[in-house]
């Protein structure tokens, strides 16, 4: 399990109890997660577990000036990333009619997601929305089936969503999730703008369509 | 009309709409259908129902409230799950069928020997199916019950049974009934089958639901805060869709999630000296197209040594004497002005051609005049001499070669 851990994490894998349930429970265990250590750090690199632990990932052990190149590159993707995951999150909690948002481990409802699209003309604007925050996401066949087809795919690639029966559309949101939330309350934290857009929002008054 | 008809009316409603509460209680809403809908439209009169989003309606508040009090009452009065009671009862059962072995009551020891295999039974029994019914909630993390808040509610009860069983097995574990029981075959025998054999596994499982536990009621936690900050964030980048971080990048202090260490492409050979990978390797190349007709031939390569590989033979063209000889002259005589004559060539350079006479050498120049194409930078030219008494025939007794563009 060593070796196909390692070389998951080098070649930049998020390790969770969705992606790889063997190799996840086998990083739990210290001992096995000291060896890991060990063994990356000959690399500068170092193992992390998320704040919540639900996934592993491979980060720079010390950062010199090629480190910090590669660091840059990295925070321009996930700043590119940030817009479309959180608006296709909101779009999953919206249609759970819950106010609980996707976590890892739970299961992406396609075609629960799919049919509110497609009968909310509402909901079928946030889906273009999306559809305008990269070319990532845009899709040649403009049906919601085309457009949501186009960004599993892309929160698929980007790792946040894994695919259980490619026949069925049956998806899982990965311990990815995790660090997502992680960066997002770093973020949040640092900007009181944010953190007080939710109490800012509109209330809607009785009588006044909102 | 009695002081107490409004909450009479209101219970009989109640029970008159009870199937309709109960659904809408089990499953977090209840749709409103042609045979129902008059039920409904009065229980939201009664302020027992509120309009939720799709024609449906869901419980208020107050009622889910008071429904989950009650049936949380209720269960903690089910029998067998008052565990701490069942072990007070088997140690004063031992302690009476002790007594009363000691007294020689011989009826009364076996009426509580009855009694205590029976408890010791029901503790197993009751454990058992305490583990079981606790697993299940936890696996279907509380699926019972659709709220957050009901869930984190759950998930606390839960928490508090489990580790108040695992604290009654914890202190069963180190008490005296064993030793008490010693010298009782048949006790002995029930308490280490029935209920010592099986400790281990119960606090093994307890310890894992309760760490379980724990983790969900984290996670609970965390869930309402994360989908706060979700909000937030989305309704921040809807009112500033240009809003970027800040340079994070730039910080002489770096968080975690953003020290991601950059992916390495990984590409590796098989070890073709490793006999390991000898029936791998012969599966794949056997299954590439090119080798379909190959048939393998048994011959084994040794361990660590490479098989010389023969070349295919090239066949290099020897030129014999005379034909470097021929060569060479025309050679030298296409760099020639005046021309070079074959006889004196042959004179000179005989050494070169000694197979061949100079009668021999000099119809093979005569024949390299009539072969070779015209324009190859040479010419011929013959001396003779005709021949009288053979008509139109002539004799060659040379041929000058020169730098030309035409034989002639």
């Amino acid at each position: 399990m060593f070796k196909q851990a390692v070389i998951d994490l080098l070649q930049g894998a998020f390790i969770c109890e969705q992606t790889n349930p063997a190799a996840f429970k086998w990083l739990k265990e210290p001992v096995n997660h000291a060896e890991v250590d060990d063994y990356l750090a000959r690399l500068n690199r170092r193992l992390i577990k998320t704040n919540n632990g639900f996934a592993y990932y491979c980060a720079w052990e010390s950062i010199g000036q090629g480190e910090r190149n590669e660091v840059r590159k990295t925070f321009t993707e996930i700043k590119h990333t940030i817009a479309p995951v959180v608006l296709f999150l909101q779009l999953c909690m919206n249609h759970s009619k819950q106010d609980v948002s996707p976590a890892a481990g739970d299961r992406f409802n396609y075609a629960g997601l799919l049919t509110t699209i497609t009968e909310n003309p509402s909901v079928l604007e946030e889906l273009r929305r999306l559809s305008t925050l990269g070319k990532e996401f845009v899709s040649t066949d403009a049906s919601p089936k085309g457009m949501l087809d186009r960004v599993v795919k892309q929160m698929m690639l980007w790792g946040y969503l894994t695919e259980h029966n490619k026949n069925q559309a049956s998806y899982s949101f990965t311990g990815k999730l995790d660090y997502f939330y992680e960066v997002l309350t770093f973020l949040a934290e640092d900007e009181r703008s944010i953190q007080t857009a939710d109490d800012e929002q509109d209330v809607p008054v009785q009588g006044r369509l909102t | 009309m009695s002081k107490h008809s409004g909450v009479s009316q209101i219970l009989k409603a109640l029970h008159e709409s009870s199937d309709i509460i109960a659904d809408a209680f089990e499953r977090g809403s209840i749709e409103v259908t042609e045979d129902k809908a008059k039920s409904i439209m009065k229980l939201s009169q009664l302020r027992i129902l509120t309009p939720d989003i799709h024609n449906t309606y869901q419980l208020r508040h107050s009622m889910r409230k008071f429904l989950n009090t009650v049936l949380n009452t209720s269960r903690l009065m089910e029998a067998g799950t008052d565990l701490g009671r069942t072990f007070s009862r088997l140690d004063e059962l031992v302690t009476r069928h002790n007594n009363a072995f000691m007294e020689g009551r011989e009826d009364d020891k076996n009426l509580y020997e009855e009694e205590i295999r029976e408890s010791i039974n029901d503790i197993a029994g009751d454990i058992e199916d305490e583990l079981l019914r606790i697993s299940r909630l936890v696996e279907g993390k509380f699926a019972t019950v659709t709220t957050l808040p009901e869930k984190v509610k759950e998930n606390e009860w839960y928490l508090k049974r489990t580790e108040t069983i695992l604290a009654l097995l914890e202190t069963f574990s180190f008490s005296d009934i064993e030793d008490r029981l010693r010298g009782h075959r048949d006790l002995e025998l029930a308490f280490n089958l029935l209920l010592k054999s099986k400790m281990g596994y119960f606090l093994v499982t307890l310890k894992s639901i309760s760490e379980k536990l724990r983790e969900f009621l984290y996670a609970f936690r965390n869930i309402e805060a994360r989908a706060k900050l979700l909000r937030s964030f989305a309704n921040h980048l809807n009112k500033n869709p240009a809003w970027q971080p800040k340079e994070w990048d730039e910080q002489p202090s770096l968080p975690d999630w953003i020290t991601i260490a950059a992916p390495l492409n990984m590409m590796a050979n098989p070890n073709i000296n490793s006999s390991e990978n000898e029936e791998v390797l012969s599966e794949i190349a056997s299954n590439l197209p090119e080798f379909k007709e190959f048939v393998y031939s048994g011959k084994k390569r040794e361990a660590g040594k490479l098989i010389a590989i023969e070349e295919t033979p090239v066949q290099k063209k020897e030129l014999s004497g005379l034909q470097i000889a021929v060569e060479t002259f025309i050679a030298s005589a296409a760099q020639s002005e005046s021309g070079l004559s074959a006889r004196e060539w042959w004179a000179v350079n005989r050494n070169m051609n000694d197979m061949s006479s100079e009668e021999y050498w000099v119809r093979r120049i005569l024949s390299e005049r009539q072969n070779r194409k015209p324009g190859t930078g040479w010419q011929a030219d013959l001396v003779s001499a005709p021949v009288s008494e053979l008509d139109g025939n002539v004799i060659v007794r040379d041929i000058i070669v020169s730098k030309g563009l035409l034989n002639v």
